[in-house]
């Protein structure tokens, strides 16, 4: 270990530091009043950090750290902002329901050691740190799914625990295939092995993809493994429903794509099953996704289908890039990746906005069925509007930021001639704008029962103004977040 | 980048209004006068836009261009801000402008959620005038799905009946059609690497496409064929016309299912020439079955807005033939889809008008059950001399718009598909049968008690009436103004 290793895991470091120091806050401190700005200033102290770490880097290079099991680049600094980002969202959303419990600082800390765990997620270049950081990511959502400590929440939590601890297992079994195999636990030496012997059309090598994607699957709730989705966003706070929708995801599409890009820079031809694969996954996904939510009548189950379905569409995305890839080069590719990223920022936005409104109206109506939603526009017309657009941008449709990040989408798949995915993609949308739109018609259309009223303070609508008016503005101007999506992912490239 | 304004400020006002009703007033009596007034603002901008589109002396093929080229600008999705009228866009661009105003002046009686009701039918406008004016495929297809959102609500709100359904409905066929269109936009877009309607046609080619020509036009004819409606596909219209309220009827078939039309003949015809020629037995047939089933169909009918629902689909049909008229000689082309492009015109006008005015009727009668009026002309004297007038417009009576393009259309599409044609011709006879068959149910026959107290329109309530009528006579009387415009546009289409 050096100073440079140092440097490039700096921002974790400093996570699993601001985790502790709340620990002890909590432990020395009787005034609880003083935690929630440490732990912004704390946040907000590692987001300069990374901007800072961006700043410095220079774009075309990456810094090995730990004998190259971890890496300081673009991608990952990119993906550290954005989880600082969500943490700092769900911090900002669990006031209301954080301010009676007792065990704030633990609740807090929890969300920065899982968040820490996606930073080091995203920048792993190797297996046994990737699968040590999945598990620091997941293991503080089982007991923050838990959180409530109530039969519902509990269920959640223990089918939680039960499920990620079989598909980790299932990764970690597809790990030791590899390793077996080649005796390596870099991705890039992996690759190397592989494509140097004659193993790589082996039966065995095919399991343990398979074996890699279902875990993965489960991480990103891909269809069929997505059935813990449902319970546990129905079980969990409504916060860390959120977090699991966005940043969860958001964390295992980056590794796959990670993943996938260091083994093509190795050999191209390596995992062309993969994308076959991922087909299955993908259509699954959306069919299974939206066919389901149109049955469902609680906002957080058809929030957890919706977000199903969602995968499916990103997976798309996933594998045009690997059919370009394995067509015409990896140097092509770039379009398709900035499509999936761009894909990731429209719809973690598009929920920001979603979640916030649903916590609001979820806290003041006591209530998660989506009939008692019923005349919100009434009591408050800025709810009901966001509320209205963020659907809106869900189906994507224009003026909204899902509208170009679908398009996009749709796109890369046509360039890598996956006609026949756009089109189930686009009867897809079609589907799903029927129970969206069935949202907002109870919304504006019935009228609300008489003791209704919602609270909520400056802050909150100041938030939720903000992130209407960020899907409108990169629904009409998307550029800026398209240029994001590219310089984020030039260096894979 | 080319800037000349005019366009971007007719299709962009209404958005504005809108932004002002939802922001800015608060009482009542503020937004209907404001909302009045964007609409007159917009109808002059409009009739502005023909009238510097008629001057203008370049010698472009569009007009009036407002341009901006890097709005996205990456090679691998790039989309303009590109805007312009040509003859074919700028009378549709004025029948949109008029039609709003209509449906904006003569919403009076709408008594609940008065602001979002407006902002619906200003972003309506937007939508509209967009998709005519757009000659970017993206933002033509942004557009064309912008509308979807205002009309479900117009349906869903302020509707009647089966309102939901009906909205339901409405809102998926539409949605996939605009998938289909959006689709093909993409796959047009992999093929030549641009949205840009005025440079495609010339990069098009059998060869260059990533899937045969004549399945790209059948997922762009498709398309448009839910939204015109043609046969199969027109379940949604009679229940979405229907269910609306009176100012979303008239906008329903007076502007928006011309947008379908405009797309048949900007981009099936303007794209996939040689495929339309090849395809136009299974057009004209489309066409034959649409005028004389839509005809018959409304022959049964017993609610006067379905009734007039229906004759749409049966009026649609013509514009229809005229398409068909594509695969014969030059002058039959340019024949038959003018005629296509005034039934267009004037279809928005006649049948905005008959919506407008059936919608008056039941506002005082408060049904809609045929059988159950009569004797109407004893107490509403107005009402039924402007019904008879759109009734034997929409019959297409010499003199009245409905008679020239029709004509025109009969004319084109005769050398090319006689015994179709003149199956269609019949078609005429029928409407005869059901327009007038009505207007005599409705307005004459013995005074009805049950409907002594009724009153007769207002004097303001005929004020769009008469716009209407006016605009249906001019184009009855003094047809070549319009035709010749739609004539420009049509040549430069056709190439």
């Amino acid at each position: 270990m050096n100073l440079q290793d140092l440097y490039a895991i700096s921002p974790q470091i400093c996570m699993i530091v601001l985790g502790m120091l709340l620990i002890l806050f909590d432990l020395f401190f009787a005034q609880k009043i003083l935690l929630r700005p440490l732990v912004f200033i704390g946040l907000l102290g590692i987001f300069l950090l990374n901007v800072f770490l961006w700043v410095n880097i220079d774009s075309n290079k990456s810094i090995d750290a730990f004998s190259n099991s971890l890496v300081l680049d673009e991608f990952g600094l990119f993906f550290n902002c954005f989880f600082i980002g969500v943490v700092f969202f769900i911090i900002f959303i669990s006031q209301d329901y954080i301010k009676s419990s007792k065990a704030k600082s633990e609740y807090y800390s929890l969300i920065i050691f899982s968040a820490t765990g996606m930073m080091l997620l995203t920048s792993s270049m190797e297996l046994i740190s990737f699968y040590i950081a999945l598990e620091l990511t997941t293991l503080p959502i089982v007991a923050l799914v838990a959180f409530n400590r109530d039969i519902k929440s509990s269920e959640a939590g223990v089918k939680f625990l039960i499920l990620s601890g079989i598909s980790s297992a299932l990764l970690l079994y597809g790990m030791v295939i590899l390793f077996g195999f080649t005796g390596s636990t870099l991705f890039d030496d992996i690759a190397n092995i592989i494509s140097q012997s004659s193993i790589s059309n082996d039966k065995a090598l095919l399991f343990s993809s398979i074996l890699l994607i279902s875990g993965f699957g489960f991480k990103i709730s891909a269809a069929p493994f997505h059935m813990w989705a449902p319970d546990v966003y129905d079980g969990a706070p409504m916060p860390i429903t959120s977090y699991l929708a966005i940043a969860s995801k958001v964390a295992g599409i980056a590794i796959l794509l990670r993943i996938i890009y260091s083994i093509f820079h190795v050999n191209i031809n390596l995992i062309g099953s993969w994308s076959e694969i991922l087909i299955v996954l993908s259509i699954l996904s959306m069919f299974l996704g939206n066919l389901i939510a149109i049955r469902q009548t609680n906002i957080k189950r058809l929030i957890a289908y919706s977000s199903i379905s969602h995968t499916g569409f990103i997976l798309i995305g996933v594998i045009s890039l690997l059919v370009i890839v394995s067509e015409s080069g990896v140097s092509n590719s770039l379009d398709a990746a900035s499509s999936v990223i761009f894909y990731i920022l429209g719809y973690s936005l598009t929920n920001l906005a979603l979640f916030t409104t649903v916590t609001i109206i979820t806290n003041n109506i006591n209530s998660s069925l989506i009939d008692d939603f019923s005349g919100i526009s009434k009591i408050s017309p800025v709810l009901a509007f966001t509320l209205t657009l963020v659907m809106i941008s869900l189906i994507g449709l224009p003026p909204t930021v899902g509208f170009f990040s679908k398009a996009y989408i749709f796109n890369a798949a046509i360039k890598a001639d996956l006609i026949w995915l756009v089109l189930l993609g686009l009867i897809n949308t079609a589907i799903s704008a029927y129970y969206y739109l069935r949202i907002v018609k109870i919304l504006y259309l019935e009228e609300p029962s008489d003791n209704l009223s919602i609270n909520f303070n400056y802050n909150q609508k100041l938030f939720v103004i903000s992130t209407l008016v960020l899907i409108f503005i990169f629904g009409i101007f998307p550029r800026p977040l398209i240029d994001l999506s590219y310089i984020v992912v030039n260096i894979l490239v | 980048m080319a800037f000349n304004g005019l366009i971007s400020a007719t299709v962009f006002i209404p958005t504005l209004g809108a932004l002002v009703i939802a922001v800015l007033l608060k009482k009542n009596s503020h937004v209907f006068l404001f909302a009045r007034f964007v609409a007159l603002l917009n109808l002059i901008l409009s009739a502005l836009v023909l009238f510097s589109y008629q001057i203008s002396e370049s010698t472009d093929k569009f007009k009036l261009v407002d341009k901006y080229e890097h709005w996205i600008p990456f090679d691998s999705f790039k989309v303009q801000y590109y805007l312009g009228v040509d003859g074919f866009s700028a009378p549709l661009i004025l029948l949109t402008g008029l039609l709003t105003a209509v449906a904006i002046f003569s919403s009076k009686n709408i008594t609940h959620k008065i602001k979002q009701y407006f902002i619906c039918l200003l972003l309506l406008e937007t939508a509209v005038m967009g998709v005519f004016s757009s000659l970017d495929l993206f933002l033509f297809f942004i557009f064309w799905e912008l509308e979807l959102i205002p009309m479900f609500f117009l349906i869903m709100v302020w509707g009647s009946g089966r309102k939901n359904y009906s909205a339901m409905k409405f809102l998926i066929f539409t949605l996939i059609s605009g998938a289909l269109i959006l689709f093909g936009i993409l796959m047009l877009f992999a093929s030549t690497k641009t949205f840009d309607i005025t440079l495609l046609p010339s990069l098009i080619k059998e060869e260059s496409l990533l899937i045969p020509m004549s399945i790209m036009f059948f997922v762009f004819f498709i398309a448009f064929s839910i939204k015109l409606p043609v046969w199969p596909l027109h379940t949604w219209l009679p229940d979405a016309h229907t269910d609306a309220p009176t100012a979303g009827s008239v906008m329903l078939a007076g502007v928006l299912i011309k947008m379908a039309g405009y797309g048949l003949i900007r981009i099936c015809i303007g794209l996939f020439p040689e495929s339309v020629s090849e395809y136009s037995f299974i057009i004209v047939i489309l066409a034959v079955i649409n005028v004389i089933y839509g005809a018959v169909i409304t022959m049964r009918q017993t609610d006067m807005k379905r009734l007039i629902a229906f004759s749409s689909v049966s009026h649609m049909g013509f514009v229809l033939l005229g398409v068909a008229a594509f695969s014969g000689s030059y002058d039959d082309k340019v024949t038959g889809l003018v005629g296509a492009s005034l039934q267009m015109f004037t279809h928005g006008t006649i049948t905005g008008l008959l919506f407008l005015l059936i919608g008056y009727i039941y506002e005082k009668t408060h049904t809609r059950y045929i059988p159950h009026m009569g004797g109407l002309v004893h107490q509403m004297p107005r009402l039924s001399v402007a019904l008879t007038i759109a009734g034997v417009a929409a019959l297409g009576l010499p003199g009245t718009s409905g008679f020239i393009s029709e004509i025109i259309i009969f004319i084109g599409a005769f050398p090319v598909f006689s015994w179709f044609t003149a199956i269609a011709v019949f078609g005429v006879v029928l409407t005869s049968a059901y327009i007038l068959w009505m207007i005599q149910r409705i307005m004459y026959g013995p005074k009805l008690d049950r409907f002594e107290k009724t009153l007769d329109a207002s004097v303001y309530e005929m004020i769009p009436v008469i716009l209407l009528i006016i605009s249906i006579l001019f184009v009855g009387l003094y047809p070549s103004f319009i035709t010749g415009i739609f004539k420009n546009g049509i040549i430069q289409i056709i190439g």
